[in-house]
């Protein structure tokens, strides 16, 4: 099996876990919309520890692809794209790679320095990573703000990158992440 | 039916790759594509396809739109600057299959040694572009035919590109080990060709001029700055040029417009981009872009350059091959060595 991406082909790797982040974003996502809709303090609890166990796998895999991505080829572009969209929509994908690493991080600070746990399922929990310290919090909470409307900007500009070459262009990028083989 | 007709009599490049004149086409990226190279070859010069960024599939296209133009020997230039090894393995064994008259690397020295062998055994010539005395000496080393001196003039991209051609071309001639050696850089006219083999060069390569030809797949906005700029307007880089490692020396009409970012990317626009790539980027040109007036046919600037090579009158009984005129009268004459 191909274990890194190269010039010609993702490797197996690089798309599971790719679909491996999307889902764990939506577990995410779906995971706070259900937090705030719980009708016990117990439930409500649970279900922040299974977000939380969804983090930490956000974020440890995210450590891997950050560095796969920076340390390996990229399969070349489909088609004969425009070179200046190829600089951004793989500027914008190294970025997001980065943000998932960093964001995490910045929600571990922010509950540290505000002196909660990171409880995970099982009555786990991640050690503080700061100091409780509410003018650290606030800090990190600004950072974590910018980071996230970043990364949601390049989050939308990558689905719309995506989509454009799927349904207008009609071409194999989408598929290939999907996991088709194109022959380049 | 007898005549006079004054022609090249052919050296030691016209006789290894089969053409009329030593005189080819740079393998510029996207820019040299199969209406151009077909063009060069069909006016008896060496067309290189521009092989750079090509994924496989695309590069046999071409090379078999190429073989579609003309019956004319041509070549492929490669570069493993884009999409790393396996892109450009797949790339070479497009070349051994599909065997061009000859193939041209450029910044391939950690592939050489292995890649120049597998080459020539495969029948092709095997030609390698350096910017200095010490990478020549690699090159010969790993088995090149033919070395480049791309002199710090050409435009695109150079290898380290801090050498004039002038001193360039004599010193690897002068470690050249018979091998024939071409000129590259600021090579536009006549004039220039005539220069430079009158030095030792056995031949030139030419990319700017053949940048504003009718043929070539540079965007007509590009084509118009080629015909605009002066000989100032150049500009040797070191930063970041599309799909190349950051900091790979390149020659540049430098764009100046103030809140423009794409400026400070070295490019070339093609035929099929967008008007503004070509308005926006800082475009590849020689120092010989001064030089260049218009835009012609290919052909035509083939026949202009042409002119500065040694003629022989020769009397000639009908109109016989090129190649076999070439050699009939390359053995009139009294070898020179380089030539």
């Amino acid at each position: 099996m191909q274990l890194r991406d190269n010039g010609l082909r993702f490797s197996p790797i690089t798309v599971v876990l790719h679909w491996v982040v999307v889902l764990s974003l939506l577990a995410i996502l779906g995971l706070q919309v259900m937090i705030g809709q719980a009708s016990s303090e117990a439930g409500r609890m649970s279900l922040v520890h299974l977000q939380n166990l969804m983090g930490l796998i956000l974020f440890l895999v995210s450590i891997y692809r950050f560095w796969a991505r920076i340390t390996a080829y990229h399969p070349l572009p489909v088609g004969t794209p425009n070179p200046i969209e190829v600089i951004i929509s793989r500027s914008v994908a190294v970025a997001l790679a980065l943000a998932m690493v960093l964001l995490p991080v910045a929600v571990w600070a922010s509950r540290s320095a505000a002196g909660e746990g990171v409880g995970l399922p099982g009555g786990f929990s991640i050690p503080a990573l700061l100091p409780t310290n509410a003018a650290l919090k606030q800090v990190v909470d600004v950072l974590f703000d910018i980071g996230a409307s970043a990364f949601l900007a390049g989050l939308a500009l990558h689905v719309f990158g995506a989509l454009k070459n799927h349904f207008l262009l009609k071409n194999n990028t989408l598929k290939r992440m999907l996991g088709k083989h194109v022959e380049l | 039916m007898n005549e006079t007709r004054f022609d090249f009599a052919g050296n030691a490049i016209t006789q290894l790759c089969g053409v009329k004149y030593p005189i080819f086409l740079g393998g510029m990226a996207a820019i040299s594509g199969p209406p151009l190279v077909a063009a060069v070859a069909n006016a008896g010069g060496l067309g290189v396809v521009g092989g750079l960024r090509l994924p496989p599939l695309t590069l046999r296209r071409w090379i078999q739109e190429t073989r579609a133009l003309t019956d004319k020997p041509f070549g492929v230039n490669l570069v493993p600057q884009f999409g790393g090894p396996d892109v450009f393995e797949a790339q070479f064994q497009v070349v051994l299959e599909e065997k061009p008259r000859l193939l041209s690397l450029f910044y391939a020295e950690a592939y050489s040694a292995d890649m120049i062998p597998r080459a020539k055994d495969a029948g092709l010539v095997v030609m390698v572009q350096t910017g200095s005395v010490e990478l020549a000496k690699i090159a010969i080393a790993q088995g090149a035919d033919i070395i480049v001196a791309q002199g710090s003039e050409s435009g695109g991209h150079l290898n380290r590109g801090t050498i004039g051609i002038m001193p360039l071309l004599t010193s690897i001639l002068a470690v050249s080990e018979g091998r024939p050696v071409l000129a590259a850089g600021g090579i536009t006219n006549g004039d220039d060709v005539r220069a430079l083999m009158s030095l030792g060069a056995s031949g030139v390569v030419v990319g700017t001029a053949f940048i504003a030809t009718d043929e070539s797949n540079a965007h007509p906005l590009y084509k118009q700055k080629i015909v605009e700029a002066t000989t100032d307007d150049t500009e040797y880089r070191t930063g970041y040029s599309f799909g190349w490692t950051y900091g790979t020396p390149h020659r540049v009409i430098p764009n100046r417009d103030k809140w423009n970012l794409l400026r400070f990317i070295g490019g070339g626009a093609r035929a099929i981009d967008k008007p503004r790539m070509a308005k926006k980027l800082s475009l590849y040109a020689g120092q010989g872009v001064g030089k260049i007036h218009s835009v012609v046919p290919a052909a035509e600037r083939v026949a202009e350059l042409v002119t500065g090579l040694p003629m022989s009158t020769n009397l000639i009984e009908g109109g016989g091959a090129y190649a076999d005129t070439g050699r009939f009268l390359l053995a009139q004459r009294r070898p020179l060595g380089w030539q």
